[in-house]
């Protein structure tokens, strides 16, 4: 894995966040109350559900991606997409024999494509399910048309699970930049919402949904920069951060953790000598997504303070996998 | 990185063969088809009905090997992790040095929901078809993972892609040992889409016949323990074969169609040449991907033609005429097969071929029978839906046979 790798850019479809300075104002304030919305899908056993949610989000894809064929594309696809065309093409574009990487992570992508081609095959003669879903059922959805759509014929990867899978993205894309595998990297996390989806919900949580990207280069030259990604178990973790904050050199400026685990959350914060924020209370439960999103949130956080910060974003799962990964601003 | 050292220390499976490596290299040995009428599923009114199964023998004993899930996958990926352990003499608990879990699928725990398809509307059993993460459940109650979980899930390239992340994990010190793994059983849902598709063959699957009709799912799990070499040497043992090199790259052209010319595969080929240093007459056998679809074969083997054009043309079979297509444990079933084939010093056949298609004539297509000479270098391709593909180059064991 290489030192470090730079953030060119930054692309965001969530609910209720625009921007870099609206997520590191959101990660500080008070969480907003959810709007409810009503889930159902006939031809199932499964009873419509009224639950408060943060969504719907609206792709809002940018023209860069093309307009052809989106009426078709499933949601998630379609916020994975919006956001990664949201940051810009590099200036030298070197398409169409580029070798950037699409790293992308997420818990739910093919999920409601999947559920629908079984209840299709409940209900309809073999042979009539819509054949366009079942490629979409799959994990892969969003990475493939990141890659198909913005032509990156770099390593095009999927990472799915829990939240480490949202930082684990990008150690492997950091990996394939280190590797030569890939000149640069397009690496993101996106969730949805469904009725499917809500099966698996969290009871303490508000379910999300969005989408969120970073554009990484060669680290070099100022901005904010990733490093020093760790995958190990919680008590290693836990160490690590308990002996990082015990001296003043190695002392983050803050730590951003994704986790379902509120409690875990409050026992990390107390007693810290630095702030501590919790991605699932304020922007809700987004899956692999959410491991994602510290890293984009400490990001937002070095970007919104006036001097140079280091921030570690922590990425903890109910069976005790974590990741992490320092999150800095020269 | 030093991807030179990397090493395969052990190997396992779950296949349509049956439990363990031994019955999966011996159905390679024997040709024998392991495709046939599926019995887990009620396919009546389906046009076709066959698939590669995990017997139900071999379903019914994983109950004394591995702890209990309703994914068959998660089991699969358990007893295959065990046995892996066991064949590189690593306790799979209390060791020394740290462990990783990289694990391709493609369905992961989804086809839990296929068991609710029925007549009228479809029911929704348990929650764990929605959790991604419970395919790993199981394999972490029998294995104590310290080091990074990761589940990949890029299409039909997660195998490769597995590997791909474990050897590099291993050869930068992120972990001592990395398991990588590929799991997926069988699922109604891909056989109803690829059904509508129109893209199962109903006899047999023919990868690179003129009459080659369609793929059949398959299902299983097969796992590589990757180490570093002088490791595995320090445990008094030898290495079963090594990671010469692994490339990636995308076709970024169509979700569902490969490149017309192939051009992610030749690109993660040619990388693949690069860095181990070998020259395409090196490649001693090309394992396909070779689904048996009319849209796949005649481009892979253009495309394979292309990227090892040397004195002799690239030698090139596929074992999903036997094994039919098991999506995200395919590829690493194929890596432990060519394991074996290192060791043995056996290409397999193209046990299904009956008539070659004059469109694959740039690639040396082995005789059913399969071919016995030196095995030094195997080449494993895999991609699929989506355009993400994934090349790995094994080696033998032992550096002086290399």
């Amino acid at each position: 894995m290489p030192a470090s790798v730079a953030i060119r850019g930054v692309g965001l479809r969530l609910s209720e966040v625009d921007d870099l300075a609206s997520l590191a104002r959101c990660l500080s304030a008070a969480p907003v109350p959810p709007p409810a919305r009503r889930f159902a899908v006939p031809d199932t056993v499964l009873a419509p559900v009224e639950r408060g949610v943060y969504g719907p989000v609206e792709p809002r894809v940018p023209a860069r991606a093309g307009a052809r064929g989106l009426r078709t594309m499933p949601h998630e696809s379609l916020l994975a997409l919006a956001s990664a065309a949201e940051i810009p093409a590099r200036a030298d574009g070197r398409a169409p024999d580029d070798t950037t990487a699409v790293v992308w992570a997420s818990s739910t992508a093919g999920l409601p494509e999947y559920a629908t081609v079984c209840a299709e095959a409940s209900t309809l003669e073999p042979g009539f399910v819509a054949p366009a879903l079942g490629p979409a059922s799959a994990y892969n959805g969003p990475a493939a048309t990141v890659s198909i759509r913005l032509g990156l014929a770099g390593p095009n990867l999927t990472l799915t699970g829990g939240a480490t899978a949202g930082i684990s993205a990008i150690a492997e894309a950091m990996r394939l930049i280190a590797a030569g595998d890939a000149s640069a990297a397009v690496v993101g996390a996106s969730a949805t919402v469904t009725r499917w989806s809500l099966t698996a919900a969290q009871d303490h949580l508000t379910p999300a949904e969005g989408a969120a990207c970073l554009a990484l280069d060669p680290a070099g030259g100022p901005g904010i920069q990733l490093r020093e990604c760790h995958r190990t178990d919680l008590v290693r973790a836990t160490a690590r951060v308990i002996q990082a904050a015990a001296r003043p050199e190695t002392r983050p400026d803050g730590l951003v953790i994704s986790t379902l685990d509120t409690g875990l959350a409050g026992a990390l914060a107390s007693g810290q000598p630095f702030p501590v924020w919790h991605v699932e209370r304020v922007l809700g439960d987004l899956g692999a997504a959410g491991g994602f999103l510290a890293v984009v949130g400490a990001a937002a956080l070095c970007a919104a303070a006036t001097g140079p910060t280091n921030i570690l974003a922590l990425a903890v799962e109910p069976c005790g996998s974590t990741a992490s990964l320092e999150v800095s601003s020269s | 990185m030093d991807r030179d050292g990397v090493a395969v220390s052990g190997v396992g499976a779950v296949s349509p063969a049956g439990l363990g490596v031994h019955a999966l290299w011996r159905a390679i040995e024997d040709r024998r088809v392991l495709t046939g009428p599926v019995t887990r599923y009620d396919l009546s009114g389906y046009p076709t009905q066959r698939a590669a199964e995990v017997p139900p023998g071999a379903v019914a004993a994983l109950d004394s090997l591995v702890p209990r899930h309703e994914s068959l996958a998660a089991r699969y990926l358990a007893a295959a992790t065990l046995e892996a352990l066991g064949d590189a003499g690593l306790p799979a608990h209390r060791r020394r040095g740290r462990l990783g879990l990289f694990v391709g699928t493609v369905m992961g725990t989804r086809p839990l929901l296929d068991r609710a398809i029925g007549r009228g509307p479809l029911g929704v059993a348990d929650r764990a078809w929605a959790r991604p993460d419970e395919l790993l459940t199981a394999t972490r109650q029998v294995v104590t993972v310290d080091g990074p979980a990761v589940l990949l899930a890029p299409g039909c390239s997660a195998g490769n892609e597995a590997i791909a992340a474990g050897a590099a994990a291993v050869a930068s010190g992120e972990v001592d040992v990395a398991i990588c793994g590929g799991a997926d059983e069988l699922s109604l849902e891909v056989f109803a889409f690829f059904t509508s598709m129109r893209a199962l063959a109903g006899d047999e699957v023919r990868p690179f016949d003129v009459g080659r009709r369609g793929t059949m799912p398959g299902e299983g799990a097969a796992v590589l323990v990757l180490e570093r070499a002088d490791r595995v040497a320090g445990r008094g043992r030898q290495p079963l074969a090594r990671v010469l090199a692994t490339a990636s790259a995308a076709d970024a052209h169509n979700q569902t169609r490969p490149h017309p010319d192939g051009t992610g595969l030749i690109a993660t080929i040619q990388t693949c040449l690069d860095r181990a240093r070998v020259e395409p007459d090196d490649v001693d056998w090309v394992c396909a991907h070779g689904t048996g679809t009319p849209a796949n074969d005649a481009v892979e083997a253009r495309a394979v033609a292309k990227a090892l054009s040397g004195r002799r043309r690239p030698v090139l079979s596929s074992v999903k005429g036997q094994l039919g297509h098991a999506e995200g444990a395919a590829a690493v079933l194929e890596a432990v097969i060519g394991v074996r084939a290192l060791t043995h010093d056996l290409v397999p056949g193209n046990v299904t071929l009956v008539d070659p298609d004059p469109e694959c004539a740039g690639v040396d297509l082995v005789e059913p029978a399969g071919r016995r000479g030196p095995v030094r270098r195997v080449l494993s391709q895999a991609y699929g839906f989506g355009g993400a593909v994934c090349t790995v180059l094994l080696g033998k064991g032992t550096p002086d046979a290399r």
